[in-house]
């Protein structure tokens, strides 16, 4: 019934009132299923209105902010910080009020302290009742978060508990929605950086073949697709489990890596190299060329076909932060003596 | 985090560097983890409708407040500088704005429009910092003229292809003619898309019908020039 009336309204519309009608407007800003289905239909049982919709449609997208400045993510963070810093301390409230308190008569005065008491009592029971209850909560709480990335792309993500997780292309981690009381477990394949925050609870991250055992630290594991794994330790202290029983401890700037025969070593790293991915630092150290195909397509998403024959002696070091893949190619073919092509989602190295 | 500097520190690297670590470090990476955590309340209240966000954040909701942050920040910020006054300034009436509102967490009083609301506040806090500068600033620059400036493109009118150039001109002069009230609500309306309601609150009307009479004459002002200069030729 209703909507007749509406649609009797619109057959006797003008251009201003399409133009003000909020409904209308709210289809051509925001189509969604509701709008859309009715404004469709209605234009079809009115072509005659057609033109006049049309030309209202335009209008309205073609107002718009003669200055529309954006806000700088410099500007915005600053913002936030502030706003956060500046905030009052709680106890100003409270002084607040007994000054309050004060001016009021005296039996008034024993009201209130009466009802102080009583609000002061019921903030413990409800503060003992929630902190009850929060445990039970926890228990309850084993699902599963899975996050992954595809080739050519990356993401970082904040835990729950405030730990960092920057997780490389190609890449997959299981963590629960909520961490149990005793430990932080996640489960990897692939590679993944990791920034833990300190506390009690130890953190834990879980391979097929090891578990690294952490407090507070920060820390790169590896899956590479030959089946090694590699754990660099850049701060802090991390235990490494791995499943033959073996326990390992690792101290900064130490690399232990795993072979997929169980077997393990420890060395040193080139922190940029092993960790500079999670700051989109693309870098290749005396890269062989397969070593090249196989992060360009991992970091881009792309395929890399190799032609031509390459010396054993080839090998490329460089560092990009996030460039184009175009500007790496570039980049390479200057310094190594090979051409590049690249055609959509395929690139190509000749050597010469 | 830091561990950039960290990496910075352990040598090997500047051999094969070019200048980028000579930035200050990290300071990008911490701006992006605190847009991305902003972000990510986004799944979280997007669902949810204006009166239930605005009670978690008076409860103390630290998300809710993140979320508020997240998405109106920016275009308080496009909406302040519409008011021609220096852009800082419009930062730091935002900057008080949410100083004020976290203060009065817990006494804060229903709200069912969160935009309008906090365009509402904006619009006052700005006013109020202008009067402050008034030593600095003269007042007289401060005038509603030329405020709230309306561009129109043309990108989107392709369809319409007997837009001729000289109709394109009337429509700009025709937009300049407008009164800058006239634009505000035009803006609101379009670019913000407010509804009357949230309009008149902002623009001090009493009703809703008045808004929308307001931008019924702009449009029709605007139409009678464009119709005629087509009816000239």
């Amino acid at each position: 019934m209703n909507l007749n009336i509406e649609n009797m309204k619109y057959d006797e519309y003008q251009l201003e009132d399409f133009l003000t009608d909020e409904f209308f407007i709210e289809w051509v800003k925001n189509p969604n299923e509701n709008n859309t289905h009715f404004w469709e239909r209605w234009i079809a049982e009115h072509s005659e209105k057609r033109e006049l919709v049309v030309q209202a449609s335009n209008w309205i997208k073609r107002f718009n902010y003669a200055n529309s400045v954006e806000l700088s993510d410099r500007d915005y963070v600053e913002i936030f910080e502030n706003v956060v810093r500046l905030e009052p301390k709680k106890d100003h409230n409270h002084i607040q009020s007994k000054q309050s308190i004060r001016t009021w008569f005296l039996s008034f005065r024993q009201v209130a302290a009466l009802l102080v008491f009583g609000l002061f009592i019921g903030w413990l029971w409800m503060d003992w009742g929630s902190s009850r209850q929060v445990p039970e909560k926890m228990e309850t709480v084993a699902e599963l978060v899975k996050r992954n990335t595809p080739l050519g792309a990356k993401s970082t993500f904040i835990l729950e508990d405030g730990s960092k997780i920057y997780l490389n292309a190609g890449s997959e981690i299981e963590f629960p929605k909520s961490f149990p009381k005793e430990e932080r477990k996640v489960y990897l394949k692939g590679e993944a950086f990791f920034e833990i925050k300190q506390e009690s609870r130890p953190f834990i991250v879980s391979t097929d073949q090891v578990e690294v055992k952490v407090l507070g630290t920060s820390f790169n594991v590896k899956e590479s697709s030959q089946g090694r794994l590699s754990v660099a330790l850049v701060s802090g202290k991390v235990k490494i489990n791995d499943r033959n029983g073996n326990q390992l401890m690792l101290e900064p700037n130490e690399m232990m890596t795993f072979t997929q025969q169980g077997e393990f070593f420890k060395s040193g790293f080139d922190p940029l190299e092993v960790a500079g991915w999670k700051d989109k630092m693309l870098v290749f150290k005396n890269s062989s060329i397969y070593q090249v195909k196989e992060k360009l397509e991992s970091w881009y998403g792309v395929k890399v076909n190799l032609r031509g024959i390459y010396p054993s002696t080839w090998a490329y070091s460089g560092v990009y932060q996030d460039e184009s893949l175009e500007n790496v190619l570039q980049g390479i073919s200057k310094t190594s003596s090979i051409q590049v092509t690249l055609e959509g989602k395929n690139a190509t190295i000749i050597h010469q | 985090m830091g561990s950039f500097s960290k990496i910075h520190s352990l040598g090997s690297i500047e051999a094969y560097l070019p200048s980028i670590m000579n930035n200050k470090p990290n300071r990008t990476t911490e701006n992006l983890e605190v847009m991305y955590r902003h972000q990510e309340t986004v799944k979280l209240f997007a669902s949810k409708n204006d009166a239930e966000i605005w009670a978690a954040f008076n409860r103390g909701d630290e998300m809710a407040f993140n979320y508020l942050f997240r998405i109106y920040t920016p275009l308080l910020f496009r909406y302040g500088c519409q008011f021609r006054v220096e852009q800082h300034l419009v930062q730091d009436a935002i900057q008080n704005l949410f100083i004020y509102l976290r203060r009065k967490r817990g006494a804060l009083s229903e709200v069912h429009s969160i935009k309008g609301y906090l365009f509402r506040s904006l619009q006052r806090e700005l006013l109020k910092q202008i009067k402050l500068d008034q030593n600095k600033v003269r007042l007289g620059d401060f005038e509603l003229e030329g405020l709230f400036p309306i561009q129109t493109s043309v990108e989107n009118t392709l369809i319409e292809s007997e837009v001729t150039e000289e109709q394109e001109k009337m429509l700009k002069v025709g937009m300049e003619n407008l009164t800058p009230r006239q634009r505000q609500a035009i803006l609101l309306l379009y670019e913000e898309g407010m509804s009357y309601k949230e309009i008149a609150e902002i623009m001090d009307f009493s009703e809703a019908k008045s808004a929308r009479k307001l931008v019924y004459r702009a449009l029709a002002t605007l139409r009678s020039l464009m119709t005629g200069d087509q009816q000239k030729k």
